[in-house]
């Protein structure tokens, strides 16, 4: 080869070397990313658990028109790609929460609880479904035994049963949080594996405005209900004030009941979820309401035995939508940030122990309302939000999925 | 008295330009009496008869023939430094002078390879138009479902103005810079986004450009006799910084209804796309010209590729901002690469000066080749 033919040809190696190709451009988006669900119409995310082998069964609601409410679920894989997905249930069908079956007859499936529109006003009745992890329904069962009762959360127990822990309301017909003035008890149904209603308190509280968030076994002998309530600490109903809502929680040990409450006095606490942590911690968060209707966040933070440790309040303008404990001892919290107009943009942070921020981070458009709905910790440290995200024309389950720093990188 | 303003003022002009013809006549009778002289072998008077048009009067091509005719004196007075320095000035008035062995002395041939006129620099403009064409590295969906998304780039055509220099290493090779203004624009477009959903993404943006390149012209396209266009290639590497980048989105969200198709279409602002680019690339490019010879100075007209050498998106903004978190926009990792035409100007700086190597060997050959034609 001539000298100019070696130097040209050294020149083209340069060259194409210095090209960036597939195979030397790290795939940064296939690690950490924004995935958006949907089909027709507007979808919402509600819940979503990640199995064992990695891939993620996200829980959802699709609406093709004002009142037509659909299950919509995705089982997508570790990297957000779709395995399927799929429209389920009737019309008039709204979910709300999805766990996986460790147990009984039906373990290794997952299943969603959903409340139903009845015909009569906006009254609702309970349903839980059983799905296969290919999105095949294997069976279900209907709760209906009041005029109307709404489902928050599903817990499945150590013996494969399920219990459900939401709300009833036998003199009115409201499907979610009830004013004050609408009374409603603490509902707790209790499902065997099979599906098939056990003996098991359905519903306690007395007078007041109760909704029960989150049911957790200890023992056989020992469980514990979180919920939030305009009960006075006495017990006595308020009616005059629609500021008197406080996170309540239960303890039932031994058939005995004792409970507290958190919130203050001229302000009014609704809890979203509660978590527990592997430490027997667990951590409450909900928003706080002021009498000018500024919100923000409430976390409180309970020890193994349901006594308060710690509650702190951050800066308005936020909502507390979930949380999930994160490592040891740490959490991670998702919320909404409430912006000018209304509009919202999904917050994330990571909490210390002492519930101070470790980091925080926004997710959402300038003008479009984006709310979040659950986070998760992936075995690795990785982190997932589920949310919904307006998209100028159209709302989108929106799963995020970031770098234990809350970042793409 | 108007009248008689306007008649003096038309004299005058009239004089002058009577005394402006009589002074060219003057000069170009002066040349061919010089030219006379020489012929008689009279040669010790022509520098003397030439001074005064040579200081003022001659036109550029009365000089070259003034200067080539005093190139012949001083060569048979035996005064070479002075021929050397005519034929410099022959050069002058014309830098593309060339000696021809049928017509020219053979000593002043030999003498002319010696010399040089051609321009070591010379500075050139063009403007044209161009388009990008986008080579996905990784295509990334800001979706998935059950029906592929499907994703399609359109070019759109963009402009181009920048200026040049080369620097003449030979006849034949030149090494150039070039600073440039560069618009680029694209289409892109989603479909099956959410089943059924489409999206158009265009974006704009202006870039400065640095290329450098290795030109080779040649003296003629192949076998043809015309030296009136003249081809040239070259390659080179450009050097690009993004200055600024425009983004806009229209959403078509489709729905099927009971009374069929539905669809709501929503458009983005302007988005300043800067921030989800990585404003440095490099581009390796081909192309060719055609040089257009005008007076001294050429016309061109240049066509060139740019391969995209490196991503052009800034790889950890994919899912930032208000692109993706507010509109389901995600870029593709992408290279641009971007093909141009252009016409233009070339400006060359001759400059004609004494070589250090003398081309000498030629003018043998061309003599026993003409001998051998007659």
């Amino acid at each position: 080869m001539s000298r100019k033919g070696l130097l040209l040809n050294l020149l083209l190696v340069c060259i194409w070397l210095s090209c960036d190709t597939g195979g030397n451009i790290e795939p940064l988006f296939k690690e950490h990313f924004i995935k958006y669900y949907g089909e027709d119409g507007d979808q919402e995310g509600r819940d979503l658990i990640v199995n064992p082998d990695g891939t993620i069964l996200i829980l959802g609601s699709t609406q093709l028109s004002a009142q037509r409410r659909q299950i919509f679920v995705v089982k997508a894989d570790a990297v957000g790609n779709i395995i399927w997905q799929k429209r389920m249930g009737a019309s008039f069908e709204d979910p709300r929460d999805i766990e996986l079956v460790a147990t009984g007859p039906f373990a290794g499936n997952f299943v969603i609880l959903t409340n139903t529109r009845k015909p009569v006003g906006d009254s609702t009745l309970v349903k839980l479904i059983i799905v296969d992890q290919n999105g095949n329904k294997q069976d279900s069962v209907e709760y209906n035994a009041w005029q109307s009762q709404y489902g928050y959360s599903v817990t499945t127990t150590s013996d494969g049963h399920f219990i459900i822990t939401g709300n009833t309301s036998p003199e009115a017909f409201n499907d979610g949080p009830m004013a004050v003035a609408d009374l409603s008890d603490l509902l707790s149904i209790r499902f065997d594996g099979n599906l098939n209603l056990t003996t098991w308190p359905t519903d306690f509280g007395g007078e007041g405005d109760i909704m029960g968030i989150k049911y957790f076994e200890i023992s056989p002998a020992e469980h514990y209900f979180a919920a939030y309530t305009d009960k006075l600490l006495s017990g006595e109903l308020n009616i005059s004030s629609s500021y008197d809502y406080n996170f309540w929680f239960n303890k039932v040990k031994d058939n005995v009941r004792t409970d507290f409450f958190e919130g203050g006095a001229a302000t009014a606490e609704r809890m979203s979820w509660i978590t527990s942590s592997p430490s027997g911690t667990y951590l409450a968060i909900g928003t706080t309401t002021n009498t000018s209707g500024d919100q923000s966040i409430l976390l409180t933070k309970v020890i193994n035995g349901f006594t308060l440790t710690e509650s702190k309040s951050f800066s308005s303008g936020f909502q507390g939508v979930h949380a999930c404990s994160y490592g040891v001892n740490r959490y991670l919290i998702v919320g909404n940030q409430i912006r000018p107009g209304n509009t919202r943009n999904i917050w994330l942070a990571k909490v210390n122990p002492a519930l101070d921020i470790e980091f925080q981070t926004f997710f959402g458009g300038e003008s479009t309302d984006d709310r979040a709905t659950a986070v998760a910790e992936l075995p690795n440290g990785d982190i997932l939000v589920l949310g919904t995200m307006n998209l100028t024309n159209q709302d989108k389950i929106a799963l995020i999925k970031l770098n234990p720093q809350g970042s793409f990188e | 008295m108007r009248s008689v303003r306007t008649s003096v003022g038309g004299s005058l002009i009239l004089l002058s330009t009577i005394l402006s013809w009589a002074q060219e006549v003057t000069c170009e009778q002066v040349l061919n009496q010089a030219t006379e002289e020489f012929n008689s072998g009279r040669f010790y008077g022509v520098p003397g008869m030439l001074a005064n048009c040579i200081s003022d009067g001659f036109t550029r091509e009365q000089r070259q023939r003034a200067y080539l005719l005093l190139t012949q004196v001083y060569l048979l007075l035996d005064d070479p430094l002075a021929a050397e320095n005519s034929y410099l000035e022959v050069l002058e008035a014309n830098p593309e002078f060339a000696t021809d062995p049928a017509v020219d002395p053979i000593d002043v041939v030999y003498l002319s390879k010696k010399f040089t006129a051609s321009p070591i620099f010379s500075l050139y403009a063009r403007l044209g138009t161009n388009v990008s064409i986008n080579r996905v590295i990784h295509e990334i969906l800001p979706a998935s479902g059950p029906t592929p998304i499907g994703t399609q780039y359109t070019i759109k055509p963009g402009m181009l103005a920048s200026g040049g220099i080369d620097w003449n290493y030979s006849e034949h090779l030149a090494l150039s810079a070039e600073i440039g203004w560069t618009l680029t624009d694209y289409k892109r477009e989603r479909f099956n986004v959410f089943g059924r959903d489409r999206q158009i993404f265009f974006e704009r943006a202006n870039w400065l450009q640095l290329p450098i390149m290795i030109k080779y012209s040649f003296s003629r396209f192949y076998k043809s006799q015309v030296r009136k266009f003249l081809p040239q290639a070259f390659a080179g590497v450009s050097f690009n910084y993004m200055f600024s980048s425009t983004g806009e989105l229209e959403i078509f969200n489709n729905n099927q209804g009971d009374n069929g198709l539905n669809t709501i279409i929503a458009s983005s602002p302007k988005i300043d796309f800067l921030p989800y680019r990585d404003q440095l690339n490099t581009t390796f490019f081909i192309g060719g010209a055609v040089k257009y010879k005008w007076k001294l100075d050429y016309l061109f007209a240049d066509l060139r590729y740019g391969f995209g050498l490196t991503n052009l998106v800034a790889n950890t903004t994919t899912f930032t901002g208000r692109p993706m978190q507010e509109f389901g926009h995600v870029d593709d990792y992408f290279r641009l690469d971007n093909l141009s035409v252009s016409i233009g100007f070339i400006k060359p700086l001759y400059k004609p000066r004494r070589l250090k190597k003398a081309k000498t060997r030629t003018v043998l050959k061309s003599v026993k080749k003409i001998n051998n034609n007659e």
